[in-house]
């Protein structure tokens, strides 16, 4: 035995210099142990994602948000002349029935969690227009910190946008930005395993549920407690880019589609209101930076409006509509 | 990198594991090589430019091991040892004193200008630490001179770079003997994997959750009553307790998948009957630095004093007030107070130190002035010596964990009964929903209870895994029956862990012992 062997063993019972050989049935046993735990985490992470992949997934879940993901890449053969596009603002802020009252014109909204932006690009939106009729108007409604393209994974969580790039188009594409996005791809088969497993012992959403956003034209509300004060720590500022509102004008103002770019109002003690009025510059947008009350939004999400809320909103882009109908005459 | 981060479980240490695997078989270069280039990359990926530092300090270092080995005379050897450890407690005060300290003097104008601060460069203390040891077991003839790619992978072999365990060149080194090193081995995986598992669930599943609790409490020392402050302090009690152990477990599995066996670093600590008893427990490898390092060179240094002034110096000595002050009280007091500034630059650690160092002193004068056969050294059962123990390590936690020395004290206060606060529903608001059994009495205190259990009551980790021999192992329920083992029911019971470990895995936040 070596002198550190010597010592390991009178300090630790242990001499790691000498060299063991384990039986062979044991070595295989020993193996076969060793392997099941390291292949167990990955296994998890694989089947997470796969079952991610499948509509039973979401279908669990309790509540039919993250069932409504992807609204727009399920629609086929649908004509909406007035198309909403943006972020969850827009989701559960705009009412195509009270865009189609107020204007005369058919709406729809596919409007999706930042996340899916974030991770995916405009993919909901290329897929309706391909399996879709072109909309008169397009309207992409944001919260003012997403006119500008988000850079890498870091302003809003990419769960959604995972879950929307593993149901709806988990390709090569697919691999290749998960490849580079390693960690947020894991946290995100861990987050969906966890509610994955939460979920198991729910029922399934009834079909009520599960097709909200289609029997309500892709309107997807979140309700929760009316906000009564502005969070002064939660200052999210992100100058506009205006090269990246005026391609997305370039992209999609074809075909007799006219695009408006509006950005969502803010209650006016939200910390970053001033700086939005101080950067977003004339002909940036076709609205301009106003305000609702505070009792127009809810605590579910940045600034996501409650119903009244969502009434004010809608109100005030159908008048926008109106006037571009006008105008267009 | 975080141990417990996805990027350390899924990407790194795979990688790591099967490189040694391929470059193992091809021999001790290519092997130290990767390990050394793959303990470089996980440094380096925490922040790219403070690499630099590491790889600094270790050229720096690696020089005065060739000075120290080519210099002809002692005189010669002692002047480069002196140089390189100077060197190196420059480098340690600059990013960790110096800039604390400026902006100190600025705050009471002493200094016209704030010169801001620095990041403290990850792990800094321990590699620096490390290389100091070596340096002096270098020249004192204890240690090897070694080649450069040995030195490098005995510093920055990731395991122990970050936050220890702090090891001699001796522990680590002569293990990775050829016969051992071709590749992973089955049963030191099996041992390792298994370990390491056992640590991170500790980490995130434990110390990730009452670290909420604790944080709420320190960061409003003012809101809160008497028993959410008792609640707060016990939560970072476990919260340390279980972040360290579970760090300790992590670091001995991932030596042991690569064949290397780490000293043990913690060693229930909370079972200790005496303070003494627990510096032996809580990080042991930073309790023998500082006995081998501090300690002992400074009690010798007096003992010479003393023998040059004729005085006696010995066991009778000792048992004299002035001996005890001199040989052991001076000594022990230095001591704990550079080991109360080691951990940063704030009132509340000196406080933090020089409480150890009162403990220690009392305990150790307790040895001294006490006979071991008298009566009095049996006064006290050893449960009530336990808790005795725990109570005088709360209020050091409370001092190590405050903001400042203001805010320890208003919580010992507090704790005492003599400020006025909300009560557990006041933690609502500051708790993510994994901490959120603080707020109610009842599942507050039951975790409380079934915390104590564990440190109390069951087996550690190492007796778990079999890695000590039976006397040294602690008095606890259970040990046969959670014996690990290589077995179906051992499998089942980790994959379970692991599970529930990895949808946790969100929430897990640094080591607490990563600041220092």
């Amino acid at each position: 035995m070596s002198d550190v062997g010597q010592q390991e063993r009178e300090q630790y019972g242990i001499d790691l210099t000498e060299v063991r050989h384990e039986p062979r049935e044991t070595q295989s046993r020993l193996r076969l142990f060793v392997a099941v735990l390291v292949v167990w985490p990955f296994g998890m992470v694989l089947g997470t994602l796969y079952w991610m992949h499948t509509g039973a997934y979401t279908r669990h879940l309790q509540g039919e948000y993250l069932h409504g993901i992807g609204y727009g890449s399920t629609l086929s053969g649908a004509n909406c002349q007035v198309l909403i596009d943006g972020d969850s603002t827009a989701m559960v802020g705009i009412l195509p029935s009270l865009l189609t009252q107020r204007t005369g014109l058919t709406a729809c909204n596919i409007a999706d969690v930042a996340g899916v932006q974030m991770v995916n690009g405009p993919m909901p939106l290329d897929d309706y227009l391909q399996h879709n009729a072109r909309p008169r108007f397009l309207i992409f409604s944001v919260t003012p910190e997403s006119l500008s393209l988000s850079q890498g994974w870091t302003w809003v969580s990419p769960f959604e946008g995972i879950l929307y790039r593993l149901r709806f188009h988990p390709d090569a594409g697919a691999a290749r930005i998960f490849a580079h996005h390693t960690s947020d791809v894991l946290v995100g088969a861990e987050l969906g395993f966890r509610t994955g497993l939460q979920s198991l012992a729910s029922r399934p959403l009834p079909p009520e549920q599960a097709n909200f956003r289609a029997l309500h034209n892709g309107w997807q509300p979140e309700p929760g407690k009316t906000l009564t004060q502005c969070d002064a720590g939660d200052v999210r500022e992100r100058a506009p880019d205006a090269a990246y509102l005026t391609s997305l004008r370039q992209k999609y103002g074809v075909g007799g589609t006219q695009v408006l770019i509006d950005v969502m109002p803010m209650p006016a003690c939200d910390p970053s209101f001033p700086f939005y009025r101080a950067h977003l510059q004339p002909g940036m947008i076709d609205n301009r930076l106003d305000t609702l009350p505070i009792s127009a939004y809810n605590a579910t999400g940045r600034l996501h409006t409650n119903e009244d809320g969502a009434v004010l909103l809608t109100q005030r882009i159908a008048d926008q509509v109106n006037a571009a109908v006008k105008g267009g005459r | 990198m975080l141990f417990s981060s996805n990027d350390f479980l899924f990407l790194f240490l795979p990688v790591a594991l099967l490189g040694y695997h391929i470059v193992g078989r091809y021999g001790r270069t290519p092997m130290f090589s990767w390990l050394s280039f793959a303990s470089l990359f996980f440094y380096g990926y925490w922040n790219p430019k403070y690499l630099w530092i590491l790889v600094g300090s270790i050229l720096l270092n690696f020089a005065v091991t060739r000075l120290i080995v080519r210099a002809q005379s002692d005189r010669a050897k002692h002047l480069a040892l002196v140089a390189g450890i100077a060197a190196n407690l420059g480098l340690l005060v600059w990013f960790k004193y110096l800039f604390p300290l400026l902006g100190f003097f600025h705050g009471i104008g002493w200094l016209p200008r704030n010169f801001g601060s620095v990041v403290l460069p990850l792990g800094i203390s321990f590699f620096t630490f490390t290389q100091i040891a070596y340096l002096i077991d270098l020249k004192q003839g204890e240690a090897e001179p070694q080649d450069f790619l040995s030195y490098v992978l005995f510093v920055t072999f990731f395991p122990h770079l970050i936050a220890g365990p702090i090891i001699h060149h001796s522990e680590m080194m002569p293990q990775f003997v050829a016969e051992r090193h071709k590749g992973l081995r089955a049963d030191d995986m099996a041992v390792g994997v298994s370990w390491f598992l056992l640590g991170l669930g500790k980490k995130v599943l434990l110390a990730d959750r009452f670290g909420p609790v604790a944080d709420a409490l320190f960061a409003r020392p003012h809101l809160f009553g008497a028993q959410a402050t008792w609640i707060g302090i016990l939560s970072y009690a476990f919260q340390l307790y279980f972040d360290f152990s579970g760090y300790s477990d992590m670091a001995l599995g991932l030596a042991r998948m690569f064949s290397l066996t780490f000293p043990i670093n913690f060693n229930s600590p909370y079972k200790s009957t005496n303070i003494t008893d627990f510096w032996q427990r809580w990080h042991m490898t930073l309790t023998r630095y500082l006995n081998l390092y501090l300690f002992n060179p400074f009690s010798m240094s007096m003992t010479r004093r003393r023998i040059k002034m004729g005085k006696k110096a010995n066991m009778k000595a000792q048992r004299t007030p002035e001996g005890f002050l001199q040989m052991i009280a001076l000594p022990m007091i230095t001591t704990m107070f550079l080991a109360g500034i080691w951990h940063g630059a704030g009132m509340q650690f000196l406080l933090f130190g020089l409480a150890h160092a009162g403990y220690l002193t009392v305990n150790r004068a307790w040895r001294v002035f006490v006979p071991a056969e008298s009566r009095w050294q049996k006064l006290l059962p050893d449960p009530l010596a336990v808790l005795i123990t725990f109570a005088c390590v709360l209020v050091g936690h409370v001092l190590f964990r405050s903001e400042n020395a203001r805010s320890a004290f208003y919580i010992l206060g507090t704790a005492l009964g003599l400020h006025p606060g909300e009560g557990l529903t006041a933690f609502a608001h500051y708790l993510p929903s994994r901490s959120t059994f603080a707020i109610s009495h009842t599942l507050a205190w039951l975790n409380m209870a079934a915390m104590f259990f564990i440190v109390w009551a069951l087996p550690n980790t190492q007796e778990i895994m079999g890695q000590v021999e039976e006397q040294q192992r602690t008095r606890s329920f259970g040990g046969k029956l959670l014996r690990w083992s290589p077995n179906f029911a051992w499998c089942a019971a980790l994959l379970m862990l692991t599970t529930v470990t990895l949808t946790m895995l969100y929430g897990s936040t640094s080591f607490l012992y990563f600041q220092f």
